[in-house]
């Protein structure tokens, strides 16, 4: 009965009984593709099927890449109704980078985020995952796995796209546009860059083939019956079933405009160990301790058994040996030990987008949060203790001063 | 209980009791996905509730000839998930339509949800052929790209193709109520 799961039940239950009873099909259909027309999108998306095939290839507006954070090209921003919004344009846009935190993984988390006269915005997205480019991996972000991360799609005007590059590259094509990679940008990790770039509404998705397929490319969506809606992204095809979409290949290019080859191959994985209260935290590569603050309490985390180093990243990677949720006030806050992938014990990069804490040696800040929450992050000597998360700046310095790293065993076991 | 025996569009033009069987046999396959992307057992636990929570307020929306119910879940699960990102918490929209009570966890129960959210999804889908379920799973669920699945899979991308193809046919065709 302590079941959690069999307390939903019976919750979900008790309020289906005062549930609005449903109406006919015909008018369900109406008001579903009226109100929820996003859903459609939805459905459509979590049954991609890729291929190759004829696509159709758009042009950019630019060659040089947009800034991480700017405005949706256009004047009017025509709000739409129900969940597609009609036009981003006029829209601050802003994409944000910071580490993946959970023990024993290695990568970057990215998101988009819009917002409108300084409220929440009707787009955006993201993805966190073990990210990090390689030679044979130099592209890396959501855009990379093509379409499916940003949600809503706009109607018309222009879309967001960005992608994160290896520091080999130099030039990404996308379409038949080539785009000039921003490198040494504060924003993202050392010696990575970063392309962002408009399309049209209209424009398929973006994906990046991957080595051996040819061109035209395209990808496979099942369209689900009655979605002959105008609301849905240009794209998809007005015809039920499993149909043909083109695709906007992108292409990393190196300082010669030279192809670079992008061949699928699997992150970077320890295993690590979970516990939670009140079983005591395992001895594990890493540990931190609790100085003071008892309402700073550890309910659950991950620590590993090994630490081995990353074969093949460019740029910086860092590499997570421990995460522990913590709460505080009601607030949770997720602690994390990095360190530096390519050389645990070594010198560990720097956390992109952070600026020090005045008054606080050693201690930085992420300037905007991803989705996850902001990160504030102390550097050790060759580890960052960062917590990631709470309700703000000073719980999280707090949080900081009462923790600290108190053991990193990078060496054979 | 009743209707163990019930298709979904069954249970979801049924009553109370109906929707707690729906729950009952999804549950896991929700828990299961949302769990491969948050490791969290509190959010997975609000996730899974929201999910239902919306199924629940919108259940006369599901139409089997669109696939099976558990994708009509997923594709919630998914909304929620992106939408989560975005603004950095989970909604709760529907259960406060709904007057749900909140339910608070301790540690024994948040341990029992990370339990729940480890749940392997080739568990949760067990009528699927079993080559077809993990070629679906790694597509749909995992989104693996063509080369990277069939290398999962030992086999070659049209290979792969075939049988995501098939698994999602066979979906389709008419696993609601059985998943």
């Amino acid at each position: 009965m302590n079941d959690p799961f069999v307390l939903l039940g019976k919750e979900l239950v008790r309020v289906a009984v005062d549930a609005s009873p449903r109406r006919s099909w015909s008018l369900r259909w109406r008001s579903w593709l009226r109100r929820r027309p996003r859903m459609l999108v939805l459905v459509a998306a979590a049954l991609i099927i890729s291929g190759s095939a004829v696509g159709a290839v758009m042009s950019l507006n630019s060659t040089r890449s947009q800034p991480l954070s700017g405005t949706v090209p256009g004047k009017l921003n025509s709000r739409g109704s129900g969940f597609l919004p009609v036009s981003l344009s006029g829209e601050q846009y802003r994409i944000v980078v910071s580490p993946l935190l959970t023990a024993g993984e290695v990568g970057w988390c990215s998101s988009i985020t819009y917002t409108y006269r300084g409220k929440p915005g009707r787009s955006g997205g993201g993805e966190c995952g073990s990210d990090y480019p390689t030679r044979r991996q130099p592209l890396f972000g959501p855009d990379v796995m093509g379409f499916g991360y940003s949600a809503p799609a706009p109607q018309i005007g222009d879309t967001v796209h960005f992608l994160m590059t290896g520091p080999g590259v130099a030039y990404v094509r996308v379409g038949k546009t080539t785009i000039a990679v921003r490198h040494d940008d504060p924003d993202v990790p050392v010696g990575d860059g970063v392309v962002v770039f408009f399309l049209p509404a209209a424009a398929p998705p973006v994906t990046v083939p991957p080595a051996g397929e040819r061109p035209p490319y395209y990808t496979t969506i099942f369209v689900p019956p009655h979605s002959t809606h105008d609301r849905l992204p240009p794209w998809v095809p007005r015809k039920a079933g499993m149909q043909r979409v083109g695709v906007t290949p992108a292409v990393a290019l190196d300082r010669l405009g030279r192809e670079i080859p992008y061949r699928v191959s699997g992150g970077y994985f320890v295993s690590s160990r979970w516990w939670q209260r009140p079983g005591r935290e395992p001895n594990g590569r890493c540990q931190i301790e609790r100085r003071g603050l008892p309402g700073l309490v550890a309910k659950w985390g991950h620590v590993t058994d090994q630490i081995r180093p990353v074969s093949g990243a460019q740029g910086t990677a860092l590499l997570s040996c421990l995460s522990t949720e913590y709460y505080l006030d009601g607030w949770g806050l997720t602690a994390a030990v990095l360190l530096n992938a390519q050389h645990p014990g070594g010198p560990v990069g720097s956390i992109p987008g952070t600026q020090p804490v005045p008054g606080h040696p050693g201690t930085v800040t992420s300037m905007h949060a991803t989705g996850f929450g902001a990160i504030t992050a102390h550097r050790y000597r060759n580890a960052w203790l960062a917590i990631q998360g709470g309700r703000d700046l000073r719980q999280r310095l707090e949080a900081l001063s009462a923790l600290e790293i108190r053991r990193v065993r990078v060496g054979a076991k | 209980m009743m209707g163990f025996d019930r298709s979904d569009v069954e249970l979801l033009a049924g009553g109370a009791q109906e929707f707690g069987v729906f729950y009952e046999r999804h549950v896991d396959a929700v828990a299961a996905f949302v769990g491969v992307r948050t490791r969290r057992p509190d959010l997975v636990f609000d996730f899974v509730a929201e999910t239902f929570a919306r199924a629940l307020e919108h259940r006369g929306q599901y139409d089997a000839e669109r696939g099976p119910a558990v994708g009509w879940l997923f594709g919630i699960a998914r909304h929620l998930l992106i939408d989560a990102a975005r603004r950095g918490r989970v909604a709760a929209d529907s259960r406060v339509r709904l007057g749900m009570t909140r339910i608070t966890l301790d540690d024994d129960q948040l341990a029992r949800v990370e339990e729940r959210a480890q749940l392997d999804l080739r568990v949760a889908l067990t009528d699927m052929p079993a080559d077809q379920r993990e070629a679906v799973i790694r597509r749909v669920v995992l989104e693996q790209e063509y080369p990277e699945l069939a290398e999962g899979l030992r086999c070659s991308q049209q290979v792969a193709r075939k049988r995501v193809s098939r698994g999602l046919a066979f979906l389709r065709r008419g696993l609601e109520g059985q998943l």
